[in-house]
């Protein structure tokens, strides 16, 4: 009996063994990893997804890269790095994925990162922005394909400075990490710009606040040119609505990278928001006007029934980056691979992107300009529109970013 | 800081301190009457924001959709509330404190993902309600008009519970109850059905602030566990189970936290805490609190 099992097992494999075989192009495998699950998840994870399957699909109906299909594998990161570096683990040593993709969480973006190096898989961070992973932890397979932190701040004190210029800088933003950097960067960029500009009040309320009222009257309050804001997500919308409520953009000048991000002003409401903002986007594709955009964001929109914006873009354009990375370098080899992203220019949704040699950060353009809200759009969108010339501007140089690993090291 | 500056910030502190007594004083009453710490007070809470929203956006052609929203969404929680009471929270009058926080707390987790798998996990909006939306100007101050609606709120719903425990059968059984519960048992009290009535008073309240927080803010998954936090501070420094406890705690909370704001930002949140330390060392039944 035991040795019929046995033999049914055994030609079972080799049934399987065959099948498999059989097919002609085993599909190319790759990792999405990010926050599925939550609010952020749903603001930028699944767009994330959504941007990345359109990729695919138009790759594999196109006939696939170097004739073999691609195969997008999924997993949830839970905003958590130890559950990204397990879910990381599990697509490189059980899935055999050729790259890894996604992440919103700068602390999670981190830590695959470093398991990554290990590796020596490729790993691509799409949405979060600590300047971090591409600077001071940057490593050989580590690479991104959005904006970061840096580009946000110099952008925003660029088009502060332009539009208003004032000395009296007032600082709002969450109290972590991020907050405290982009102060820090924001008023350096500034300070370039407005020689004897200076920092009259912060307030650092912590992340999820719920009151602004407080917060709002002491802004008013005070005789600041203008405010400088590093919120977002949920905090860009009951801050925006408690202060409409206050008639605060009637009054006070207001600028922060997140008031033009469509991922958290989709939600806004006519009375909520009026005008009055300066803030920032990744991919105003109501601006921008090429080929490869014009088609992607009514597609996305038929596919998802979203509106597309920075996550959508980067998961998109990274698929694409790394099929021209594979047929550049022609195998799946990860050395030839990187080899083929350093200094490559990716024809991306916002135009042609340059994959810096030496930080393997995209070279990234940010848009900034005045929010407004009529009826053209659902949601406050950015006009008049200021772009930093060229986008290599907006981030540190390679003699900057050098310094700063030497530093850190 | 000008003088104008100084009474908006002292009409902020009022406003957050009236939000924060609505779903205090539920807490309060509820452990008063039962002696359960209801961990997942906060959670009615979100429950009571998110059932403004659903109802105010299903309603959103009727005109006072918000009002309808404002008086349904409390009566909603409130019965969500008797349930809980009835199916689950009976049970375990008379076993430890631990079981009952076990509960609770499985309450805050499962009402937390039931709100997920209804209303998403976007983060949502209640707009403003007519006439309350903008902001009153008088000369140099200026302050919205919804925030003032909250300041006469708070007083409104303290007199409102003051006069029902004070003057009302109800409140009198309430009274006799927190005094002595055997007893009130023995005098042929339905204590079972007083506990049920007092548990969904509480959550009405809970859900009530729920829905007046909603339009001043989002609505979203996690707004119950900053709120819970500050409501413990609260009756912490008020005294766990007393009224005017509760409203003065509240009030010294939302001032302690605007000026904080305003002179030492970095430390606005340590502010809070600090003096609760300070009252649980100095006098540790709180300040309107009873020895016991």
């Amino acid at each position: 009996m035991k040795k019929i099992a046995l033999i049914g097992f055994i030609g079972m494999l080799l049934a399987f063994f065959s099948v498999s075989s059989a097919q002609a192009a085993e599909p190319i495998k790759f990792g999405f990893l990010h926050s599925l699950s939550g609010g952020v998840g749903q603001v930028y994870g699944i767009p994330d997804q959504a941007g990345a399957k359109i990729a695919v699909d138009e790759i594999n109906k196109a006939g696939g890269v170097l004739g073999r299909p691609l195969e997008m594998i999924s997993r949830d990161d839970k905003l958590s790095p130890e559950t990204g570096v397990r879910e990381a683990k599990d697509l490189i040593l059980n899935q055999k994925v050729h790259w890894i993709q996604g992440t919103v969480s700068s602390a999670v973006a981190l830590a695959v990162s470093a398991y990554c190096k290990g590796q020596k898989v490729i790993f691509v961070d799409t949405v979060a922005q600590s300047a971090a992973t591409t600077g001071e932890k940057g490593h050989r397979y580590v690479f991104r394909a959005c904006t970061n932190t840096t580009t946000y701040t110099r952008s925003v004190a660029n088009a502060a400075a332009k539009y208003w210029g004032g000395k009296k800088v007032f600082i709002i933003g969450p109290d972590y990490e991020y907050g405290h950097r982009c102060k820090t960067d924001f008023m350096d960029a500034y300070t370039k710009l407005v020689p004897d500009a200076k920092v009259v009040g912060e307030l650092w309320p912590k992340l999820g606040n719920q009151d602004w009222t407080p917060y709002i009257s002491k802004i008013m309050a005070s005789d600041a040119d203008f405010v400088y804001c590093s919120l977002w997500g949920g905090d860009v919308l009951s801050f925006t609505k408690a202060a409409t409520a206050f008639g605060y953009f009637d009054r006070v000048k207001h600028c922060g990278q997140d008031w033009g991000n469509m991922e958290a002003l989709s939600k806004m409401t006519k009375q909520s928001y009026d005008k009055g903002a300066l803030g920032g986007s990744h991919y105003p594709w109501w601006i921008i006007d090429n080929p490869i955009s014009n088609a992607y964001y009514p597609k996305f929109k038929k596919v998802t029934g979203m509106d597309a914006g920075l996550a959508a873009a980067s998961g998109y354009t990274t698929v694409y980056a790394m099929k021209a990375a594979i047929e550049k370098a022609g195998s799946l080899n990860t050395e030839k691979m990187v080899d083929a992203l350093e200094g490559m220019v990716v024809n991306s949704v916002v135009g042609p992107v340059k994959i810096r040699a030496c930080d393997h950060q995209a070279m990234w353009p940010f848009w900034v300009g005045k929010v407004v809200f009529n009826d053209k759009h659902p949601w406050p969108y950015i006009t008049e529109a200021i772009v930093l010339e060229p986008p290599e501007k907006g981030y540190r140089t390679c003699k900057e970013i050098e310094a700063a690993r030497k530093a850190t090291k | 800081m000008t003088l104008q500056g100084l009474i908006i910030q002292l009409l902020s502190g009022i406003s957050t301190g009236m939000v924060i007594f609505l779903i205090a004083v539920g807490l309060s009453l509820v452990f008063g009457t039962l002696q359960v710490l209801n961990l997942a007070h906060a959670a009615f809470y979100m429950l009571g924001a998110y059932l403004c929203f659903w109802i105010s956006s299903i309603l959103s052609q009727v005109t006072g959709a918000f009002w309808w929203a404002l008086f349904l969404a409390p009566l909603g929680v409130a019965i969500f509330g008797g349930l809980v009471e009835v199916l689950l929270l009976r049970r375990i009058y008379d076993r430890e404190h631990l079981d009952q926080y076990l509960l609770t707390f499985a309450l805050i987790l499962i009402i937390g993902d039931l709100c997920k798998l209804a209303w998403g996990v976007d983060f949502n909006m209640v707009p403003t309600p007519w006439p309350f939306n903008g902001p009153v100007i008088w000369g140099k101050i200026i302050f919205p008009r919804y925030n003032l609606f909250l300041i006469l709120c708070g007083p409104v719903v303290f007199v409102g519970l003051w006069a029902l425990i004070r003057y009302t059968r109800l409140g009198k059984i309430i009274r006799a109850m927190t005094y002595n519960r055997e007893m009130a048992n023995a005098l042929g009290t339905n204590v079972p059905l007083i506990y049920t009535v007092v548990f969904m008073l509480g959550c009405w309240l809970a859900g009530l602030g729920g829905a007046l927080v909603s339009p001043m803010s989002s609505v979203m998954p996690g707004m119950d566990m900053v709120i819970l936090i500050e409501c413990f501070i609260i009756v912490v420094i008020g005294g766990l189970g007393s009224l005017p406890g509760a409203f003065l705690g509240s009030l010294i909370f939302g001032l302690v936290n605007a000026f904080g704001i305003l002179v030492a930002p970095r430390l606005a949140i340590a502010f809070a805490f600090i003096l609760m330390i300070i009252v649980l060392i100095v006098r540790p039944w709180g300040l309107m609190g009873k020895p016991e």
